[in-house]
């Protein structure tokens, strides 16, 4: 890989660097903010507000854990497709087998974890793209929650993605009371976000894990010389991402009260964009979890902004690969990215 | 390493199977059709034979172009929707109220759209700098999004073209046996084959592949190369998206979907390494045959077709991890 980093002294230059970055970010999320007061005052109402704010908790707990994951060198493309899955599987277990709810949604989280121990496993024991191995493994995922899906519902076949989302029976309390109520104004799901948050916090900042999984970002050569073991570390960290993924696949229900094989769909660009924006750079070693905040925040508004401007989806489509591009295209230099083509 | 006589013979079988795919996917391709044969005879019937073409020529013409983009390290996954957004642009152009354009016209124009969307993920892979999968995701998205739009816009249910000079072009035969996209497929792959082996640009590709930073310092154009292979892809995309309205006669928001995934899984599984650099287009073109009889061995023994993309997918993440452990194997020969 790249032998610069080796060399580059980096460190001092780098925390400043972040630092106008954060900045910079901080005073985008402003600047969206006004914009889209301007073009649309119901834009700022508290009841819009809400609305963010309970749309960015699934995309906060998925941002939040693929932070660490990529300041390694690693990426995870298939979450989305994974928690999908995840949900469809909860619900068939729930409403068609009578499974205890409890049990229904730890196997939820299991299933998530499996995947990504597959995908670490597969990736740093065999030297796989990470990029292209786990857009593989959306695909099949994607398969897989539409056929589990059908399950027991043989008319939806024939039918389209679509219709497939009508969604899955729903569900009773207490998942209802958890998913409607509120304290001090955040929604509870969002209290697990701030949970999740302070866990990655405390872990990257306090911890020997932390430092191991900055240095291995740094320079993969030089943490293997002193002994850390990279490829151990990547594949705990998609374990990690895995188990946060099904998380955020239980708040997914508990706010909508259903599974669906189209929940997470549109997720990996949306989160990618935000972890980008908030200073992750493709080839691993920069960006923390607040910028990785920030860049959820962002993103979070600006489609919910769109949202109520009454764009298609098919606009939302396309913005999502242009708001990619942009970021990219601002953020990113040729020549660190080798291992994540 | 030991340089017995006896051992010889064997180590350069053993060789033969590691560093060229072809005789192994020869092989694979062979047992996979008993199989298939075995469990429903349909399937080697000749009327089937010919479906199983059809299908195939469109289909490798756009794996062709993303091969030749995976030889310089690079891939393309936008190959889908350039094809959906072409294919829009292309029934558009036989519906304009007013104006008949000649079908030649159309599919020029078809070619040098792709070939546009081609350069963009061109200009922003080589001068931009930014990594070809993130790139070509992110086209990927601004394409289907815009053309699925378009194709609301126009809307385009119950039209359909008439042009039977243009609709030949996609559904004739040659000696009424061998479908033309087949033929156009099977042209242009010795066009690039004889392109890859005999040209200065052919070598290029290749050096580039292998190790840009050497390929540069020996004064190969590598940015040049690899901003024309994007281009190619483009417009491979673009003469099957036209190929395909042709075979139809309608366009559809829903088209594209999943291509830039088979299209992937074709390339690596012929043996194209991810990492760009190794591969030959003998080893694409068995590859095309064997991912297009799977999908149409399986929708004869009625797999539905959520568990056929399952399956499709499964052989993609197969295919990249072969392409892993072939990698493996020849460092560790380079080693040696």
């Amino acid at each position: 890989m790249d032998t610069s980093k080796l060399i580059s002294p980096g460190k001092v230059r780098r925390s400043k660097l972040r630092l106008t970055n954060t900045s910079l970010l901080l005073l985008g999320v402003v600047a969206v903010f006004v914009l889209f007061t301007i073009i649309n005052p119901r834009f700022s109402a508290a009841s819009n507000l809400n609305i963010i704010i309970k749309n960015m908790i699934v995309t906060g707990i998925l941002a939040t854990a693929l932070t660490p994951l990529m300041i390694t060198g690693g990426i995870d493309f298939s979450f989305g497709s994974s928690l999908s899955m995840s949900t469809v599987i909860v619900a068939q277990l729930f409403s068609r087998y009578n499974v205890d709810i409890w049990l229904s949604l730890a196997i939820g989280i299991i299933f998530c974890t499996l995947v990504g121990l597959i995908n670490g496993f597969f990736i740093e024991r065999f030297n796989v793209p990470p990029l292209l191995f786990t857009i593989g493994m959306m695909n099949v995922l994607y398969s897989l929650s539409l056929l589990t899906a059908q399950i027991g519902r043989p008319g939806l076949g024939a039918g389209s993605p679509t219709a497939m989302a009508s969604s899955l029976p729903a569900f009773s309390e207490p998942l209802y009371w958890f998913g409607t109520h509120s304290f001090l104004g955040i929604p509870l799901s969002g209290y697990v976000l701030i949970v999740v948050i302070a866990i990655f916090w405390f872990l990257m900042r306090f911890t020997k894990a932390g430092a191991h999984i900055r240095a291995v970002g740094g320079s993969p050569e030089v943490s293997s010389l002193l002994g850390i073991r990279v490829h151990k570390v990547r594949r705990t960290l998609y374990i990690v991402m895995g188990l946060f993924t099904g998380i955020a696949g239980v708040i997914m229900i508990l706010n909508s009260g259903t599974g669906s094989p189209l929940f997470g769909t549109n997720m990996p660009l949306l989160v990618l964009s935000a972890v980008l924006v908030g200073g992750i750079s493709l080839s691993g070693g920069r960006g923390s979890i607040w910028g990785t905040l920030l860049g959820v925040v962002l993103m979070g508004m600006i489609y919910n902004g769109l949202a109520i401007m009454n764009v298609g989806p098919f606009f939302i489509t396309a913005l999502q690969g242009l708001i990619l591009l942009v970021i990219v295209a601002g953020y990113e230099r040729r020549g660190r990215s080798g291992r994540t083509a | 390493m030991a340089g017995q006589e006896n051992a010889k013979l064997s180590s350069n079988l053993g060789r033969l199977f590691r560093r060229s795919t072809v005789p192994s996917l020869v092989l694979a391709y062979i047992l996979f059709l008993l199989v298939f044969s075995l469990i429903n005879p349909v399937f080697i019937s000749v009327a089937n034979i010919k479906n199983i073409i059809v299908n195939l020529g469109i289909l490798g013409i756009v794996a062709l172009g993303v091969s030749m983009v995976m030889l310089t390290g690079n891939v393309d996954i936008s190959v889908g929707s350039n094809f959906l957004f072409t294919s829009v642009i292309v029934m558009q152009l036989f519906n304009m109220p007013g104006i008949s354009i000649p079908p030649i016209v159309v599919i020029i124009c078809a070619v040098i759209l792709g070939s546009c969307f081609g350069a963009i993920n061109g200009f922003l892979v080589t001068v931009v700098g930014i990594n070809s999968v993130i790139t070509t995701l992110g086209t990927m998205s601004l394409l289907k999004g815009t053309g699925q739009l378009l194709a609301y816009v126009y809307a385009y249910n119950g039209k359909s073209i008439t042009n039977i000079f243009f609709l030949n072009f996609g559904r004739g035969y040659l000696f009424h046996a061998i479908s033309l996209p087949f033929v156009y497929l099977l042209i242009l792959l010795f066009v690039f084959w004889v392109i890859l082996k005999y040209t200065k640009f052919g070598k290029d590709v290749y050096t580039t592949g292998a190790n840009a930073t050497l390929a540069r310092l020996f004064g190969v154009k590598v940015k040049r190369t690899q901003f024309v292979t994007f281009i190619i892809s483009g417009a491979l995309a673009g003469f099957a998206a036209a190929l395909t309205v042709a075979q139809l006669a309608r366009s559809d928001p829903y088209f594209g979907q999943g291509l830039e995934f088979q299209a992937l899984t074709i390339a690596v599984l012929g043996g194209i390494s991810l990492l760009g650099g190794r591969g030959t287009l003998i080893g694409v073109l068995v590859a095309i045959l064997i991912v297009g009889s799977i999908s149409n061995g399986l929708a004869v023994v009625k797999v539905t077709t959520n568990l056929r993309d399952a399956i499709n997918g499964l052989i993609l993440i197969a295919a990249i991890l072969l392409d892993a452990l072939r990698q493996r194997s020849f460092g560790a020969q380079k080693l040696a």
